[in-house]
């Protein structure tokens, strides 16, 4: 009686397990980092998170401007060592991406990505004069510009999961439109 | 008392001016008044205060004050005179306090990326008198890119730091290289990786000889992008006679080689399938097991099958790997995580 009900008990415990890994199969954990704003300026703002202009199309990533271009550090966000590996060629820009030459690296213009575990990247964009790979936390990368497809300098920066864009990274921490890019400012918390 | 009362006067001082810099202007001038009246403050709040304030901390404070005043000398590291600094780090005699300075001139380091602000650390992790401030040193490192900035500065690394005649050396070198290799580049790095192969082959032997640290090592290192080289290096450790006492360490070089690029894996899945015909240490050929399921993944189902009859006591095991297998889960991770689903590894010995 007892070894049936046991046998059962497990068989269930058994059911639940298999489930569950069925269901978490697609959602491999990572570690979460902490990501601060890319430019040490009061005057940097969140100005498109989820939408574009937080009103138009899907973005999905969080855009950060100053107002300048090719004048402040373009900072690394996360906090803590990271390696941030380059991907550049384009030439420097402060204006609007135009077809050819402007839209470089598939309109990521030059930037950087930081690879994480199970598929997770954390990637930023669009930077002027960049400096290399680096590891290193906080450091200049280069410039805020406007490198490849963008229309005015600016950060954009995205956290994805074999390269679907996540947008839970910086809606956890109620980062939206107007929200301060000042690199003393968490603007969220992405997956590695 | 006296300690949270300035711990209260820092923490404002941290958060309103700690992780600002002066230089991130590349041209133009504005936002040198917030940096100038940051620095006239930070005149008021002395480094030497600030360490005192760390020091009571550590010795008497709760666990949240301990995090919060050693991330708040980290992140002030970045704004102090890297020189200040380095003079208090070789002043300081307290190993909870050198590992504390230490880690401040990594971040340092890491803020700035400039390797120079490593070179006393380095220094005194060869040559202190005292065993304990050299492992400090070391510590301190931890989760900065310090193999990096080693090549960089030349001189010292890991593999001659492994040969410490002390073994809290010995286990900071690892502890360093692990941690470096999951956070900071989460096993992606190279340079990394076949360092600590490095490390372990010289931990082998010698005077300082640490067969358990070397184990340790191996056992839980990122292999994923490792040369041909140090393939050649861990295959090697597989061909001296499989003495019994060396097991652990025979089963941490099978781990480091299932996890080796698929460019290697051809002649590591004929080593590994001898390997389970010669050596009859259970845990071994466990790790055998384990380690021709991350290399062939589903084609791994036949060629457990053909081990079954050499050695009838880990028919449960290869039943389990083949229950997994079968799942069709794509990720090494997943796939050994459900195979402790269906059979829990037993626990080990420490
Ligand atoms: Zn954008």
């Amino acid at each position: 009686m007892k070894s049936r009900f046991l046998a059962k008990t497990l068989g269930l415990v058994a059911v639940c397990a298999a489930v569950c890994t069925a269901l978490c199969a697609g959602e491999s954990s990572g570690l979460a980092a902490t990501a601060n704003g890319p430019i040490c300026d009061p005057n940097a703002k969140v100005n498109s998170t989820t939408y574009y202009g937080c009103s138009g199309g899907s973005h999905t990533a969080l855009d950060i401007a100053n107002g300048t271009c090719s004048v402040w550090n373009y900072r690394a966000m996360l906090v803590g060592s990271f390696r941030y590996t380059q991907y550049a060629g384009c030439a420097d820009s402060c204006g609007s991406c135009t077809a050819g030459a402007g839209c470089c690296n598939g309109g990521a213009g030059n930037y950087f990505v930081v690879s994480g575990s199970n598929g997770w990247t954390f990637r930023q964009l669009h930077a002027n004069s960049p400096k290399g790979t680096q590891t290193c936390d906080r450091c200049a990368l280069g410039l805020i510009g406007s490198t490849g497809n963008s229309t005015g300098a600016h950060s954009h920066s995205d956290n994805l999961q074999y390269g679907t864009r996540k947008s839970a990274w910086y809606t956890t921490v109620g980062t939206t439109c107007g929200t301060s890019g000042n690199c003393s400012n968490r603007v969220g918390v992405p997956t590695l | 008392m006296k300690t949270q009362r300035i711990a209260l006067v820092l923490v404002p001082l941290w958060l309103a001016f700690g992780p600002a810099s002066a230089a991130d202007v590349q041209s133009k001038p504005s936002g040198s008044a917030a940096a100038s009246s940051a620095l006239s403050l930070q005149k008021e709040c002395s480094l030497t205060a600030q360490l005192e304030t760390l020091r009571a901390g550590l010795g008497r404070g709760s666990g949240p004050l301990k995090t919060f005043l050693r991330k708040q000398l980290r992140e002030r590291a970045a704004t102090l005179p890297e020189a200040e600094l380095r003079a208090a780090f070789e002043r300081e005699r307290d190993p909870m306090m050198i590992e504390e300075l230490s880690g401040a001139l990594a971040a340092r380091m890491a803020r700035h990326n400039e390797p120079s602000a490593l070179r006393s650390v380095l220094e005194r992790a060869v040559q202190d008198r005292d065993p304990a401030a050299r492992a400090a040193a070391l510590r301190g490192l931890r989760g900065s890119a310090s193999v990096e900035a080693m090549e960089k500065l030349g001189g010292v690394d890991y593999t001659a730091l492994i040969k410490d005649s002390s073994k809290e050396v010995r286990q900071a070198v690892v502890a360093n290289l692990l941690s470096e290799s999951a956070e900071v580049y989460f096993g992606h790095d190279r340079a990394v990786s076949e360092q600590a192969i490095a490390v372990a082959l010289g931990a082998r032997s010698g005077p300082s000889a640490d067969p358990a640290l070397a184990a340790k090592l191996l056992g839980e290192i990122s292999t994923e992008s490792v040369g041909a080289a140090a393939v050649t290096e861990l295959l090697s450790l597989l061909d001296a006679p499989p003495e019994p006492s060396l097991g652990a360490l025979r089963a941490a070089v099978v781990l480091a080689l299932g996890g080796v690029p698929a460019s290697e894996s051809a002649r590591v899945v004929r080593r590994l399938l001898d390997l389970y015909r010669q050596d009859d240490s259970q845990v071994v050929r466990r790790a055998v097991l384990g380690a021709l399921c991350r290399l062939q993944m589903a084609k791994a189902l036949p060629t457990l099958e053909a081990l079954r009859p050499i050695d009838l006591h880990l028919s449960k095991d290869i039943d389990a790997w083949q229950q997994a297998l079968r799942t069709g889960l794509q990720e090494w991770t997943l796939l050994a995580r459900e195979k402790q689903r269906i059979l829990p590894d037993a626990p080990q010995p420490h």
